[in-house]
C-alpha cells in the first residue's frame, strides 16, 4: 500500500489544511498545504508507531521542542487509521545536516541524542510493550550465535584471522555477558540512528525521521552513530569526543552502558558479514580487513573513557 | 516597565503554523501576527508552564460555560497550549487577537463591568476546601504564606525606619517617611496580627473559599472586543485564591482615581456582591487588605535600591511617597468605614 | 592411436608419498589434486628418452588446527581487554579468509627406450592415468598413478627405471629382467635405501617415492626375480634433487653433441634399456576412481588378448600392499557388476579417447619445439559447498553435459563432497581461479 494522490487529497481532508499539490516522496508522501510543506507517512506497526509518538511528545515536552511531532487531525488524533496501515502527517524539514568534521555540530548531535535516549527511558514506563515492541531484534551478540557462526567457519578460514575473529567475538560476549541482564532493563530504542536524523533550519537543530524502525534496546543507535560519526569525519576520533562530549553533558550513561556499547564495538561485525558474504565472493574482505584496524581505534578509545570514568569513581569513593 | 525587548524564539512560529507570517512587537514580550488564518497575539510569558497550563484549563472551563470574557489560550498543531521557553524560564502562548485594550480607548464605567466579569468568573471557578495536591498545583497563597509576606515588609519598614533614626542629616525622602513611620508600622502589625489569628482558623477548618483570581487586573489587561463586551486577558498571575485578593488589588489600584470616595468604592463593591457576595470573613480580610501599605513598602524598597540617587529622583521618590501616605490614609479611613458598615451581623 | 597389433604402451605404477613442510598447515580434506606430465620426448642416435616430469599440484582445506588460546578472564582495564591483533590481509591471490593449503611436488621421470621400439615418434607419448591418493596423514600424502609411453612397438624390450628410493618406495616392474640387465641394482637399492634414511633425519620435506613398472609385455625372466632384485637406479645422488633433471638434460645434450665411442660404451650397459626416473610433489585428486576403472578396463582387455595382466601381483605379491593392491580390488570390483555398463561407457569414450590421444600426440609434438605449451592434466574436482555443475563447468571451461556424462551423472543434482572427474579438454585449460 503506497499513498497516492487520491489517498494523500483524502488524508488532508483530515487535517485542518488544504492540499494544494503533492508527490511521493522518501517513502512518504509529500504535499504542499496553505499551512507549508508537510509529509505524509505510511507505518506499518501501529505499536511502532503509538511508541515512537510517545517519544516525540515526552521529548518535546522534556524541553527539546524541535522534534518532528504528528501533527494532530481535526479530531486531535496524531495519526490517521487507515486499517492495517496508519499515516502520520509531519512538517517537510529541509535544511542542513551536521557537518562531521564540526566539533560543534557533533556536541549537538550528541546532546540530541542524550535527549532522545532520556525521553526514551520516561517512554518505557509510560507505554506497554505492544506486539511491535516485543518484536525487536535481539543481541547477536550471545555464545550461542556466536559459536555457530564459528562452527560455520570453522575450518574454512586462514587460521590466524580466524583466531583473530574469534578472540574479537569471545571479549566481546565476555562484556555482553557482564551486561546482559541490563539490557533487558534498557527501554527500547532505534536499531539504528543517522547524524542525518538532524537538519538545521533557521538556527534550530530539528530531529526527524525514524519511522517504522527496527528497535532494539538502548545504545545499538548510539554504536551505529559513533561508527558512523568516526567513519565519516575521516576518521577522526575527534569528531568522536565532541559527540561524546554533548552527549554526556545531557546525560552520563551508566557504566555498565558503556561496558554494552564496548561489547558492540567489539564485535567484528564487518569482518563477519564480509566473510559470510565473501563465500559467494560479494566482498573483497582486504578493504573491510584495514577497515577493522579503524574499528579497533575507536574501541581502544572507548576503552580509554571507560578506563577514566572507572579510575574517577574510585578516587571518589 | 524596566524590562528590555525580549527576543522572541521564531521556532515558536512553526509550531503553529505561523512562521511566515508578519510579526509585528506589541509589548516588549507580546507580539501581533496576522495570518490568514486569522490574527493571533503571541505572548511569552515568565511564568512557569505548568501554572500556565493550569491556568488554561480554568479558562477553557470558563469558556466552555459560555463564558466569553475570557479566552482560552490556542493550541498549536500538536496539540499544546503552553511552550516552554527552550532556554530559561517561562512559556509562550497564544491566543487569538481581540482587539485593542482600555489603555487608549478609555470606556467610561468600565471599572464596574470588570468587577461583575470578576464576580462571574469567580463564581465559576468558585471551591471550598480546595484538596491539598490542588494547592500544591497552583501555588495557592495561602494566609500562612500571605502572613510571611506581609512580615517581610513589617521588617523592611522596621529596618528602615531604624536606619533613618541613625541618620544625622537624614534626606528628604527620609524625613518624609518617618514623619509617619510609627503609624505605618503600627497597622502592619495589626494588620498581621489579624492574618495570624484568620490563618490559624483557617488552617483548622479549611473552609476557605476559593477562586480563580485573575491577579493583576488594569487596563492593559481588559480588551475591548468589536461588539463592545470587555475581554480579561493576561492571566499570567492568575492563581486559584479568594476572591479579596481580585477585589483588593483591584481596589487599591483604581480607586485612588477616585480618592477612595466612599460612594464610589460601595457601588464597585455591590456590582460585585451582586453575582457574588462575600462571606463575613472575606470581607474581613478585604479591611486587612486594605489596610497593608503595600505601596508605601514598595516604594523604601526602590528608594533602597536606587542607593546613589540624585537630587532630581530623590524629589521624585519623595514626591511620591507622600501621594502614597495620602493614599494609606484614604484607605484606612475607607476600610475602617467598610468594617462598620459592610459585615453582616452575625 | 590406434592399438594396432604391433604397438603397445609401457606402463609405469608409481607411488610417491610426499611430506608436507612442518610449517604448512596439516591436510584436512583435499579440495584439487592434478598430475600433470611435463615430459618430451627425445629422439636420440640409438634410443628414445623421455624425460621430465609428473607435476604434482594439489589444494587443500587444513583440518582443524586446536585453537585454545584462552583469553584471560579479568584483563585488568578496559583498553588493555580491547586490544586485539589485526587482521591480516596479506598479497595472496586468495582471499585473506580462503584457509587453502597447497602442495606442489615434482616427480621425475626418466626412461630409455631403444629406438627400434618405435616406429614413429609421433606415435609416442606420456600420458598420466590412474591416478589417486591418499592422505596417511595431515602431513603426509600417498599419491600413486600410472604412467602410460605410447607408441612402442610390441617387441621384447629392456627398460631400466632410475630413481632416487627412500624406504617406502616400491619399485615394481611387471615385466622386465631388470637385474640381469643392471646387475649393480641390489646394491644401489641399499644405497638408496641408507640415503633416504639420511635425507629423512635431514628433511620430512623431502618427498617419497614408489614407482611400479607395468610393462604390458612381460617377459619370462621377470617371474624369475625376486622384488627386491628390482633394478632401480638412483638417478641422483643425495644432494640432488630439483636440479636433477637439468642436470639429465644436460647429460642428454652433452650426450647428443658427443655422439662417440664412450657414449657407446655406456649405452651398451644399459642398451634396450627403459630408464623411468619419477620424482614427486603433490596435488590432490580425486579423480581416482575413474583412472582406476579404465586402467582395469585397460588391462583386463590386454589380459584378454595378451594374458599377462596380472605378472605384476604374481611377481611381487608381498610388495603390492598399497596401489597396487587398491588397483587390483576396484578392478576386481568393476569386474563384477558394472562390467558391461563399463564396456559400453568404454567404447563410447573410445572415439574421444583416441582423439585425445593424438591431440596428446600433436602435444608431444609440440612440445618438443615449444616447451610452454600446455600439457594432459587429471583432474578430480571434489564439489564444495553451494557449487553447482554450471559453475564448475564454467570453472573448467566445460560444459555441464560434459562433466555429467563424463561422470555418468543423471540429474545436475550434485552433493557437497562429491567426487568430479573433469574431462580433459584439450582446447581450453582450466580457468583458473
Amino acid at each position: 500500500m503506497t499513498i497516492t494522490r487520491t489517498r494523500a487529497n483524502a488524508i488532508s481532508k483530515q487535517y485542518p489544511w488544504k492540499i494544494y499539490r503533492g508527490r511521493t516522496f522518501q517513502g512518504g508522501y509529500f504535499i504542499l498545504t496553505n499551512r507549508g510543506k508537510k509529509k505524509l507517512t505510511l507505518w506499518h506497526d501501529r505499536n511502532v508507531l503509538e511508541w515512537s509518538h510517545c517519544w516525540r511528545e515526552t521529548m518535546a515536552t522534556g524541553g527539546f521542542r524541535t522534534v518532528e511531532r504528528f501533527l494532530l487531525t481535526r479530531d486531535k488524533k496524531p495519526y490517521l487509521d487507515l486499517g492495517e496501515k496508519w499515516v502520520t502527517a509531519t512538517d517537510h524539514y529541509a535544511g542542513k545536516h551536521p557537518d562531521y568534521t564540526s566539533r560543534r555540530d557533533m556536541k549537538i548531535v550528541g546532546k540530541c541524542l542524550a535527549e532522545l535516549h532520556q525521553s526514551l527511558f520516561d517512554v518505557q514506563k509510560k507505554i506497554e510493550k505492544g506486539e511491535g515492541l516485543s518484536r525487536f531484534r535481539q543481541s547477536m551478540i550471545n555464545d550461542d550465535a556466536v559459536a555457530k557462526k564459528l562452527r560455520e567457519l570453522h575450518g574454512k578460514k586462514k587460521t590466524e584471522n580466524l583466531m583473530n575473529l574469534r578472540k574479537r567475538m569471545n571479549r566481546s560476549v565476555y562484556f555482553y555477558k557482564k551486561v546482559a541482564s541490563l539490557t533487558r532493563e534498557l527501554p527500547l530504542s532505534h536499531e539504528t540512528f543517522s547524524a542525518k536524523n538532524l537538519v538545521r533550519i533557521s538556527g534550530s537543530w530539528y530531529l526527524y525521521g525514524c519511522y517504522n524502525p527496527n528497535l532494539a534496546p538502548l545504545h545499538h543507535d548510539t554504536y551505529h552513530l559513533v561508527r558512523e560519526i568516526y567513519q565519516k569525519s575521516g576518521w577522526n576520533l575527534e569528531s568522536v569526543q565532541s559527540f561524546f562530549d554533548g552527549y554526556r553533558r545531557e546525560r552520563e550513561p551508566a557504566i555498565q552502558e558503556w561496558i554494552y556499547l564496548l561489547s558492540m564495538l567489539i564485535f567484528p561485525s564487518d569482518i563477519l558479514n564480509a566473510v559470510q558474504e565473501e563465500e559467494s565472493r560479494m566482498v573483497d574482505p582486504v578493504p573491510v580487513m584495514e577497515k577493522q584496524a579503524y574499528w579497533d581505534r575507536l574501541t581502544i578509545w572507548i576503552a580509554e573513557q571507560m578506563d577514566q570514568i572507572t579510575k574517577k569513581e574510585r578516587v571518589s569513593r | 516597565m524596566k524590562r528590555g525587548h525580549v527576543s522572541l524564539d521564531r521556532a515558536v512560529l512553526y509550531e503553529y503554523d505561523l512562521a511566515h507570517d508578519p510579526v509585528i512587537p506589541v509589548t516588549p514580550n507580546v507580539w501581533k501576527i496576522q495570518s490568514p488564518f486569522g490574527s493571533f497575539a503571541l505572548k511569552k510569558s515568565s511564568t512557569d508552564p505548568g501554572q500556565l497550563f493550569n491556568i488554561n484549563n480554568q479558562l477553557q472551563r470558563l469558556a466552555a460555560q459560555n463564558f466569553s470574557a475570557v479566552i482560552p489560550f490556542v493550541p498549536n498543531k500538536f496539540g499544546e497550549s503552553v511552550i516552554p521557553v527552550q532556554s530559561g524560564q517561562g512559556a509562550y502562548y497564544v491566543t487569538t487577537w481581540i482587539g485593542e485594550n482600555l489603555e487608549k480607548t478609555s470606556v467610561q464605567g468600565w471599572e464596574t463591568e470588570v468587577l461583575r466579569l470578576i464576580a462571574l468568573m469567580h463564581q465559576y471557578t468558585v471551591q471550598v476546601a480546595i484538596p491539598s495536591d490542588m494547592l500544591k498545583k497552583w501555588h495557592v497563597i495561602t494566609a500562612r504564606r500571605l502572613m510571611r509576606r506581609w512580615m517581610n515588609g513589617l521588617q523592611l519598614l522596621n529596618g528602615f525606619k531604624e536606619q533613618c533614626e541613625r541618620e544625622k542629616y537624614p534626606s528628604p525622602f527620609f524625613v518624609a517617611f518617618m514623619a509617619n513611620a510609627s503609624y505605618i508600622i503600627d497597622t502592619v502589625q495589626q494588620s498581621i496580627e489579624i492574618l495570624r489569628l484568620r490563618a490559624e482558623k483557617v488552617d483548622d477548618r479549611d473552609e476557605m473559599r476559593y477562586v480563580l483570581c485573575h491577579g493583576r487586573l488594569h487596563r492593559g489587561n481588559i480588551v475591548r472586543r468589536r461588539n463592545g463586551r470587555l475581554v480579561l486577558i493576561d492571566f499570567d498571575h492568575a492563581n486559584m485564591d479568594t476572591p479579596v485578593r481580585d477585589l483588593a488589588l483591584f481596589f487599591r489600584r483604581h480607586m485612588p482615581a477616585y480618592d477612595w470616595h466612599t460612594r464610589t468604592a460601595d457601588e464597585w463593591l455591590s456590582h460585585y456582591e451582586k453575582i457574588f457576595p462575600l462571606t463575613n470573613d472575606e470581607k474581613h480580610l478585604l479591611a486587612i487588605y486594605f489596610m497593608y501599605p503595600q505601596k508605601i513598602i514598595r516604594c523604601v524598597q526602590t528608594y533602597l535600591s536606587v542607593s546613589s540617587s540624585s537630587s532630581r529622583s530623590e524629589m521624585v521618590m519623595v514626591q511620591r511617597l507622600e501621594k502614597y501616605l495620602h493614599q494609606f490614609l484614604l484607605i484606612r479611613d475607607y476600610a475602617r468605614y467598610f468594617l462598620r458598615t459592610r459585615l453582616d451581623p452575625v | 592411436m590406434t592399438r594396432g597389433e604391433e604397438k603397445s604402451s609401457l606402463r609405469f605404477s608409481l607411488q610417491e608419498t610426499v611430506f608436507l613442510d612442518q610449517d604448512k598447515p596439516p591436510i584436512g580434506q583435499m579440495e584439487e589434486i592434478q598430475l600433470v606430465p611435463d615430459i618430451e620426448v627425445l629422439e636420440r642416435e640409438k634410443e628414445i628418452r623421455i624425460a621430465g616430469y609428473l607435476a604434482l599440484y594439489g589444494q587443500y582445506r587444513p583440518s582443524d588446527r586446536q585453537q585454545q588460546e584462552e583469553e584471560e578472564e579479568n584483563p585488568p582495564d578496559y583498553q588493555s581487554a580491547v586490544k586485539f591483533p589485526p587482521f591480516q590481509a596479506d598479497d595472496s591471490i586468495y582471499s585473506p579468509w580462503k584457509n587453502i593449503g597447497e602442495v606442489y611436488h615434482q616427480i621425475p621421470v626418466n626412461i630409455s627406450l631403444p629406438l627400434d621400439r618405435i616406429t614413429h615418434l609421433d606415435d609416442v607419448f606420456a600420458v598420466v592415468d590412474a591416478f589417486d591418493y591418499d592422505i596417511k596423514s595431515p602431513h603426509q600424502l600417498l599419491i600413486s598413478a600410472e604412467l602410460i609411453i605410447t607408441g612402442i612397438n610390441e617387441k621384447e624390450s629392456q627398460y631400466v627405471l632410475k630413481t632416487p628410493w627412500d624406504h617406502n618406495n616400491r619399485l615394481t616392474p611387471i615385466s622386465g629382467d631388470e637385474n640381469q640387465r643392471y646387475p649393480g641394482w641390489e646394491k644401489q637399492e641399499e644405497q638408496a635405501e641408507q640415503e633416504e634414511r639420511e635425507e629423512q633425519t635431514e628433511s620430512l620435506n623431502q618427498p617419497a617415492q614408489s614407482i611400479k613398472a607395468d610393462d604390458q609385455e612381460p617377459r619370462e625372466e621377470q617371474q624369475e626375480e625376486e622384488s627386491s632384485a628390482m633394478k632401480v637406479v638412483p638417478l641422483f645422488d643425495e644432494e640432488e634433487d630439483e636440479q636433477s633433471l637439468q642436470t639429465e638434460e644436460e647429460d642428454l645434450r652433452d650426450k647428443e653433441r658427443a655422439k662417440d665411442g664412450t657414449e657407446d660404451d655406456e649405452r651398451a650397459n644399459h642398451e634396450g634399456d627403459v630408464k623411468v626416473a619419477i620424482t614427486a610433489k603433490r596435488r590432490e585428486e580425486d579423480r581416482e576412481q575413474v583412472n582406476l576403472t579404465s586402467y582395469a578396463e585397460k588391462s583386463k582387455r590386454d589380459s584378454t588378448t595378451r594374458s599377462e595382466p596380472d605378472v605384476e601381483a604374481e611377481a611381487d605379491p608381498a610388495e603390492e600392499s598399497g596401489v597396487g593392491q587398491s588397483e587390483i580390488e576396484s578392478a576386481g570390483m568393476d569386474e563384477g557388476t558394472d562390467f558391461e555398463d563399463r564396456d559400453i561407457e568404454s567404447e563410447a569414450a573410445e572415439p574421444d579417447e583416441e582423439k585425445e590421444q593424438a591431440e596428446q600426440g600433436l602435444y608431444l609434438k609440440q612440445f618438443l619445439e615449444n616447451r610452454e605449451d600446455d600439457f594432459t592434466r587429471l583432474t578430480i574436482v571434489i564439489v564444495q559447498k553451494d557449487e553447482s555443475i554450471s559453475s564448475i563447468a564454467e570453472r573448467y571451461s566445460l560444459t555441464e553435459q560434459q562433466i555429467m556424462r563424463y561422470n555418468k551423472l543423471e540429474s545436475e543434482h550434485i552433493e557437497e563432497g562429491q567426487i568430479l572427474y573433469m574431462p580433459r579438454n584439450r582446447s581450453a585449460e582450466p580457468a583458473e581461479k
